[in-house]
């Protein structure tokens, strides 16, 4: 007769995802878990594979900012940021000051209403619905100052090659520092809620750790490094658009756990409200577009990276001369940060998967970037089938 | 980096356009590169695979603080082999599993090498990001 005790500690296989109710996003994983306790975890990724790399070489190059602008819903911004500022970069466009400005205004309100995001499916994950619904709520007020800058809450449509398409008036100036300065205090109530709160604390301090060491080995990027104490931002490392304008510090905590993580997110918001607010005081004058050839794009090659909300975003771009692009290359931040996953869950509770799962911020649709499900039927897309448009 | 590149490595075109600098080298001089770029203390940012019509081009990017620091290695369409760099840089796992899906290029030693995005039951020989 078997052991009881040898039972209870046998090794079950646990497969979460894609799209389960412990992680709304299309990735699997698999649990290996003995008793309560996880002892090994596999990934499985590329159920949302959409092909964008592909189908930016297969039209012409007017059309790519916009096809970038939806590789993400968060980082609709930073996509097109990136994008713009390496065929500017292979063009020598020299872009106005006041539409690098613009841009930055932008990228800062997407870090924003992407932190608050977070910090709303953090408290859900650990089942506090109080802070999901509050910081959601007061999150509306950033995606109302988009749609206000705009006329779009998500999809801005604001970066051009050579500049920006929507200039702020002064009363949008106005009113929008007016917002900022009600989100920061906002801010201060959703860090005093979360960091404050002994019930946090005992919930999520050393969950999900991951050392320093870990952290540049698995090439971790953006606040899940800097959660660990990996002093690296792209704003303050290569002072792209207007950030060489302002002294930023790249804000750090130790320990890589949900309440570092918790931590660096939260400090990222009041720094992002401060450096917003600087960008609509010193918003300089002039012209938001620059005058280049928009015929044709002469060959050379860019690579850069901007810091989307989720860390390091790495754009490669390659043109022929022609006005096709000869190749582009996406690297988002999750999948820079998925390696990661892999310490911070081994020894981790079954209990703890959401929570660690949704602590480093994961987005899966810029990860992925071809299923097509018709009438119920999974279909597998072909490279012909993209090649013939029948995407 | 403090030490220039082509100093310490055999280098047959270099670029360096503000902070990018691009290094074209050959497949056997991959291993000294990467010695190289690891002693500096770079950072693998990721690895690009690209189908240049008559051969294929891999692409390492490295970081170092605001500076990128690209190698290039060419190779040949009929034999597309490049051997894993796991060993230097552990994070390139997922890039070179996605060389192998997208590009089909075979990284020789890599520790896990299924396709990164293509479903199991993907049956089109011709890898996605090929241009025939």
């Amino acid at each position: 007769m078997a052991d009881v005790n040898e039972r209870r500690f046998a090794k079950l296989k646990v497969p979460i995802g894609p799209s389960h109710p412990a992680l709304e996003e299309p990735a699997r994983f698999l649990f290996e878990v003995e008793g309560e306790k996880v002892v090994d975890v596999d990934y499985e990724l590329g159920f949302n594979h959409r092909s964008i790399e592909r189908l930016c070489q297969e039209r012409p190059f007017s059309k790519i900012v916009y096809l970038v602008e939806r590789i993400c819903g968060i980082c609709s911004h930073a996509h097109p940021l990136n994008h713009v500022e390496r065929v500017e970069d292979i063009a020598d466009i020299e872009v106005p000051e006041r539409a690098t400005y613009i841009r930055t205004i932008y990228a800062e309100l997407e870090r924003i209403h992407s932190h608050m995001l977070w910090a709303g499916i953090a408290g859900e994950e650990i089942g506090y619905h109080t802070l999901f619904m509050y910081t959601w709520r007061e999150r509306e007020k950033v995606l109302d100052l988009f749609e206000s800058l705009s006329g779009n809450r998500v999809m801005h449509g604001c970066n051009r090659i050579g500049g920006v398409k929507w200039n702020i008036t002064e009363e949008q100036a106005k009113s929008a520092v007016g917002t900022l300065s009600y989100l920061d205090t906002v801010a201060d109530k959703i860090t005093k809620a979360v960091l404050k709160d002994s019930n946090i604390a005992e919930r999520c301090k050393g969950v999900g750790g991951l050392s320093k060491e870990d952290a540049i080995r698995l090439g971790a990027v953006g606040p899940n490094a800097r959660a660990s104490g990996v002093p690296e931002d792209t704003r303050v490392m290569c002072k792209y658009a207007a950030y060489g304008d302002f002294d930023l510090e790249p804000l750090t905590a130790q320990g890589g756990d949900v309440v570092a993580q918790a931590v660096v997110r939260l400090s990222e918001i009041k720094q992002s409200i401060w450096l917003t607010k600087e960008l609509f005081a010193n918003l300089p004058d002039g012209p938001i577009q620059a005058e280049y050839d928009n015929e044709v794009i002469p060959p050379g090659r860019s690579v850069g990276r901007v810091e989307a909300p989720r860390g390091e975003l790495l754009h490669y771009v390659e043109t022929n001369g022609t006005n096709f692009f000869e190749r582009i290359k996406i690297r988002s931040p999750t999948l820079a940060n998925i390696q990661s996953y892999v310490p911070k869950f081994l020894g981790c509770q079954v209990a703890d998967i959401p929570i660690i799962a949704a602590s480093i911020d994961p987005c899966f649709s810029c990860t992925d970037r071809m299923t097509v499900i018709k009438a119920g039927k999974r279909k597998i897309v072909s490279s012909r089938d993209l090649k013939l448009g029948r995407v | 980096m403090k030490r220039s590149f082509e100093d310490f490595v055999p280098t047959i075109q270099a670029d360096h356009k503000g902070l990018n600098s691009y290094y074209r080298i050959t497949l056997d001089n991959l291993d000294a590169a990467l010695a190289f770029l690891k002693e500096e203390g770079t950072r693998l940012s990721t690895i690009t695979g690209k189908d240049a019509r008559d051969h294929l081009e891999v692409l390492y990017h490295f970081a170092f603080w605001g500076e990128l620091h690209t190698v290039i290695v060419e190779l040949p369409y009929e034999k597309p082999e490049v051997p894993t760099i796991t060993n230097h840089f552990f994070n390139a796992l997922l890039y070179e599993r996605e060389l192998i899906g997208l590009l089909g290029i075979d990284v020789l030693g890599i520790p896990d090498p299924r396709p990164l995005e293509l479903p199991p039951k993907y049956t089109d020989p011709t890898p996605p990001l090929r241009r025939v």
